[in-house]
C-alpha cells in the first residue's frame, strides 16, 4: 500500500508544472555543457589539475557540470519538491483529510520526502543520461565510467537537498521562511563544497559537508574504485537519515 | 433604485457558460435567496457584482453603482463572505480585523469600537487575541462574517454561509442576519443550496441552473406555480424542467 | 491631512513581511565577513587563479568578486522569499479572494504588499554593500586597483538589479498558483545576467575581438576593471533601475487587473 502510495504521489508530482519547469532547467544545463566545456582555457585546466591531483583532462568537464549545473541545480530543485512539504497541505486544510486516514504524520512526512527524492533521482539520472548522450560525441576524452560513477555518488547529495528541505519545512513551518532557510544553506554548503580541495588543510572539516562528499568522486579520477564511492554513499545514506528522522520526529508532534 | 439589478449578465470561460444571460433585481433591505446547485453559477454572479470577475456581457449595478466602472465603490459599500477562503494562521482575529479594517481606511479608534463590537456579537471576545491558525470552522466562519461586517455595509453577499456551522451557529447566523436586515436595514443576497435555509430567512428567491436562471419571484407564488409543497419540491420541478 | 490608506499600508508592510528580511540580513552579514576573512587564508595559488580566471589583480579584488556573489544573492532570495509569501501564498490558500473584495483597487494592494519587500530587499543589499565597503578596507591601498567607494557602489548596483529583476518577477509571479513554480522561474531569472560570467570562466575566447561586449556583460567582474568609474555606474545604474522597476510594477499591475484569480 506504502508502496502504491509513494508511486502515486511520484506521478501526481510529476504532473505539476514545476516539475516540466525543473526538467527544461536540467535540460537546458546538458544543452549548454559541450557550448560551454568545448575550448577550456589552460589556466582552468592547470588549475582543475592542482586541485584533484589528477592529469586527466576529463576532471574539466566533470568540475563544470558538477559544480555550474548539477550543484546549483539540485540546491534549488530539493528546495522546489520539497520546501513546501506538511505547509501546504496544513494551510489548506488537506492535511486533515489525509491525517484522518491510517497513516501517522511522521509515515506521512517520510512518505511523501521520499516520493520527492524519487521525482529527484528520476530529473537526476534523466539529465546525466541526455547530458552523457550529448557530451560523449563532442567532447573529446569523455569517460562515461568515472561520470556515471560521480554521479551515483552525487545523487545522494541530491536526495539530502530534498530531505534538508523538507526538514526545514516541517521545523520552521512558515513557507517563505522555510524555503530561504533551506536555500541559504544549501546555498553555503554548494559554495564550500569545494574548499577542502582548494586548501587540503580544511579537507577534514570540509568531510561533514553533504556537498563535498557528493562531489567526492572528483578527488580519485586516477585511481577510481568502488571503495571510494561506497565511503561517501555511506555518510551520506547516514546523514539523510538523520535528517528524515529529525523531520518524522518533528511530524509526529504536529498538530493539525 | 434597486440595491441590486442585473441585466442579462454573462460569463463564459472557454466553451462553459457560467452565468448565461442571468437578469433579476433586490429590494433595498431584503433578505434575497439566491439558490442552485454546486456549479450552478452563483458564485461567479456574487463574483462579478464585486468587481472580482469581469462579465464577457450584460451588466449589473449595486446601490446604483456598474460593478464594472465602479467596483471599488460597490466594495466600499458591500459585506462579502466567500463560500471558501482561507484566514491568515498568523494573525490572531483581532489583528485581522484590524486589518481589514484598514483596508477601508477607518482610523483606529473607529475601527477598533466596531471591532469590539462584532466580536462582542459573535461571541468571539475570549478568543480575540488567539491565532486564527487555531481556530474552530465555526469560529472561522464566524471571523468570517465579521469581516464582512466591519465596513458597516448596506448590503451584504454571503456565499453558503452556513455550510459547515453546527445547527446551534446556523440559528444564531440565521437570526443574527434577520436582525440585520430590520434593524439596520441591511440588504442581504444570501446564496445557498441549504433550501432550508433559504426559506426560513427569505420572502424572494432567483434560482439558477446551468447558468441560466429558471425562476425569480417570490417563494409563495414560485410553490404555487409549480403545485410544490416544499423548497426541495420547488427546485427538482425547477431542474427538471430546465433540463 | 492623512494620507489614504496609510495604515492598510503599515499593516500590510508589517504582516507581509516577517522574518524572510531579518534572515537574509544577518546570513548577508555573515556571508560578508566570512568571505573576507576566508579568501586571504586560501593558498596563493587558488587566489591567483581567480585573478587570472576573472582578469582582476589583488586580494582586494579576489574578495570583492566573490562577495558580489553574495551581495547578489541575498537582497534577491530574500525578496521572492517576500514576493511568494505577498502575492502566490494568498491564492493557493484562498485568501486573496476575500481580500480583494475590500474597496482598495489591485494596483493599491499591489503596491502595498511588493513596496515593503523592495524596500527591505534595497535595506539588504544597502547594509551588505556598506559592510562590504568596511570589509575590504584594510586589503585596500596603494597601487589598489578596486577602492572602497568602488566596493559600496558595485555593492549598490547589484542591489539595483536585484530590485529590477524582483519587479520584473512581479507579473509572472501573479499568475502562477504553486510558489514553488515561482520560486522556480526566479531562480532561472537570477542565473540570466552570470551567464556572460561563466563564459568568462570556461569559454573566454568567445568575447576575443569583442572586448565592449565583455566588459558589458560580465557582471562583478567588470566592476573592478572600471573601479574607478562604478559611482558614476552606480548613479546610472540606480535611475535605470527606478525608471525599468516603475516599468515591470506597471506591467505587473496590468497584469494583475486582468487576472482571472480563481
Amino acid at each position: 500500500m506504502k508502496a502504491r502510495f509513494l508511486w502515486l504521489d511520484m506521478r501526481a508530482t510529476f504532473r505539476e508544472r514545476k516539475t516540466w519547469l525543473a526538467a527544461g532547467m536540467l535540460a537546458y544545463a546538458a544543452l549548454a555543457m559541450p557550448v560551454i566545456a568545448a575550448k577550456p582555457p589552460a589556466h582552468v585546466l592547470s588549475a582543475l589539475q592542482g586541485w584533484f591531483s589528477t592529469s586527466d583532462p576529463s576532471i574539466l568537464f566533470l568540475f563544470i557540470w558538477t559544480d555550474l549545473a548539477m550543484n546549483k541545480s539540485i540546491m534549488v530543485l530539493g528546495v522546489v519538491l520539497a520546501g513546501s512539504l506538511l505547509i501546504r497541505e496544513k494551510e489548506t486544510g488537506q492535511l486533515a483529510v489525509l491525517l484522518s486516514k491510517p497513516v501517522s504524520p511522521a509515515a506521512y512526512f517520510l512518505a511523501r520526502t521520499l516520493s520527492a527524492c524519487a521525482v529527484m533521482g528520476v530529473l537526476y539520472i534523466g539529465s546525466h543520461l541526455a547530458t552523457a548522450l550529448l557530451v560523449s560525441r563532442s567532447l573529446p576524452g569523455f569517460r562515461p565510467g568515472i561520470f556515471f560513477a560521480s554521479m551515483t555518488v552525487h545523487l545522494f547529495a541530491a536526495f539530502f537537498c530534498v530531505c534538508f528541505s523538507a526538514l526545514m519545512a516541517v521545523l520552521i513551518q512558515k513557507r517563505a521562511l522555510a524555503a530561504l532557510v533551506s536555500l541559504l544553506v544549501l546555498s553555503l554548503l554548494v559554495g564550500m563544497a569545494f574548499i577542502g580541495f582548494y586548501n587540503p588543510a580544511w579537507s577534514g572539516l570540509s568531510a561533514f559537508n553533504p556537498l563535498t562528499q557528493g562531489i567526492s568522486m572528483l578527488g580519485h579520477l586516477d585511481d577510481p574504485s568502488p571503495a571510494h564511492m561506497v565511503g561517501p554513499i555511506a555518510a551520506l545514506l547516514g546523514m539523510n537519515a538523520a535528517v528524515l528522522a529529525l523531520g518524522a520526529l518533528r511530524a509526529r508532534h504536529l498538530e493539525v | 433604485m434597486h440595491a441590486i439589478e442585473i441585466d442579462r449578465l454573462t460569463r463564459v470561460y472557454g466553451p462553459v457558460r457560467a452565468v448565461d444571460g442571468v437578469s433579476f433585481h433586490v429590494e433595498p433591505g431584503e433578505i434575497f435567496g439566491f439558490m442552485g446547485h454546486n456549479g450552478a453559477g452563483k458564485t461567479t454572479t456574487l463574483r462579478m457584482l464585486l468587481g472580482l470577475t469581469r462579465p464577457t456581457s450584460g451588466s449589473a449595478r449595486v446601490l446604483g453603482h456598474d460593478v464594472v466602472r465602479e467596483s471599488l465603490e460597490v466594495r466600499r459599500q458591500c459585506g462579502f463572505l466567500p463560500a471558501s477562503y482561507a484566514l491568515p494562521a498568523h494573525m490572531t482575529a483581532r489583528q485581522f480585523l484590524h486589518y481589514v479594517a484598514a483596508m477601508f481606511d477607518l482610523d483606529t479608534g473607529m475601527a477598533e469600537a466596531r471591532i469590539q463590537s462584532l466580536l462582542q456579537l459573535f461571541g468571539l471576545e475570549a478568543a480575540a487575541d488567539r491565532k486564527l491558525g487555531g481556530f474552530s470552522t465555526g469560529m472561522t466562519q464566524k471571523v468570517g462574517l465579521a469581516q464582512a461586517l466591519i465596513n458597516e455595509p448596506r448590503i451584504v453577499l454571503l456565499d453558503e454561509p452556513t455550510s459547515g456551522l453546527d445547527p446551534l451557529g446556523r440559528h444564531e447566523l440565521l437570526e443574527h442576519l434577520r436582525r440585520l436586515s430590520s434593524e439596520r436595514g441591511v440588504t442581504v443576497l444570501f446564496s445557498s443550496h441549504i433550501l432550508s435555509d433559504i426559506e426560513t430567512l427569505c420572502r424572494r428567491v432567483a434560482a439558477l441552473h446551468q447558468g441560466r436562471l429558471v425562476a425569480f419571484g417570490p417563494i409563495e407564488a414560485l410553490k404555487s406555480e409549480h403545485r410544490s409543497g416544499n423548497m426541495d419540491e420547488l427546485y427538482l420541478s425547477l431542474a427538471r424542467r430546465a433540463a | 491631512m492623512q494620507a489614504p490608506l496609510r495604515r492598510y499600508r503599515l499593516l500590510e508592510a508589517r504582516h507581509s513581511l516577517g522574518g524572510v528580511p531579518l534572515v537574509s540580513l544577518l546570513v548577508g552579514i555573515v556571508v560578508v565577513l566570512v568571505t573576507a576573512a576566508l579568501i586571504p587564508r586560501l593558498p596563493a595559488a587558488v587566489n591567483a587563479f581567480m585573478e587570472r580566471a576573472f582578469l582582476i589583480r589583488g586580494l582586494d579584488a579576489v574578495i570583492l568578486v566573490n562577495v558580489y556573489t553574495g551581495i547578489y544573492m541575498l537582497p534577491f532570495f530574500g525578496g521572492v522569499a517576500g514576493l511568494m509569501r505577498a502575492l502566490v501564498e494568498p491564492r493557493e490558500n484562498r485568501s486573496m479572494e476575500m481580500l480583494l473584495s475590500k474597496p482598495i483597487s489591485r494596483r493599491a494592494f499591489l503596491m502595498a504588499r511588493v513596496g515593503p519587500v523592495l524596500l527591505a530587499s534595497s535595506v539588504v543589499g544597502l547594509v551588505m554593500s556598506l559592510l562590504t565597503g568596511l570589509a575590504v578596507r584594510p586589503f585596500v591601498g596603494e597601487g589598489s586597483s578596486v577602492s572602497v567607494a568602488g566596493a559600496i557602489g558595485s555593492g549598490l548596483i547589484f542591489t539595483a538589479l536585484v530590485v529590477l529583476l524582483l519587479c520584473v518577477l512581479v507579473g509572472p509571479l501573479l499568475l502562477v498558483r504553486d510558489a514553488f513554480q515561482g520560486l522556480l522561474i526566479a531562480f532561472l531569472v537570477w542565473m540570466l545576467p552570470m551567464i556572460p560570467t561563466v563564459f568568462l570562466l570556461y569559454r573566454p575566447d568567445v568575447y576575443e575581438g569583442r572586448e565592449r561586449l565583455r566588459d558589458l556583460l560580465v557582471l562583478g567582474p567588470n566592476l573592478l576593471w572600471f573601479d574607478a568609474s562604478v559611482p558614476l555606474f552606480a548613479a546610472i545604474a540606480l535611475a535605470v533601475a527606478f525608471v525599468g522597476s516603475w516599468g515591470a510594477l506597471v506591467l505587473g499591475t496590468r497584469v494583475f487587473e486582468r487576472a482571472e484569480l480563481r
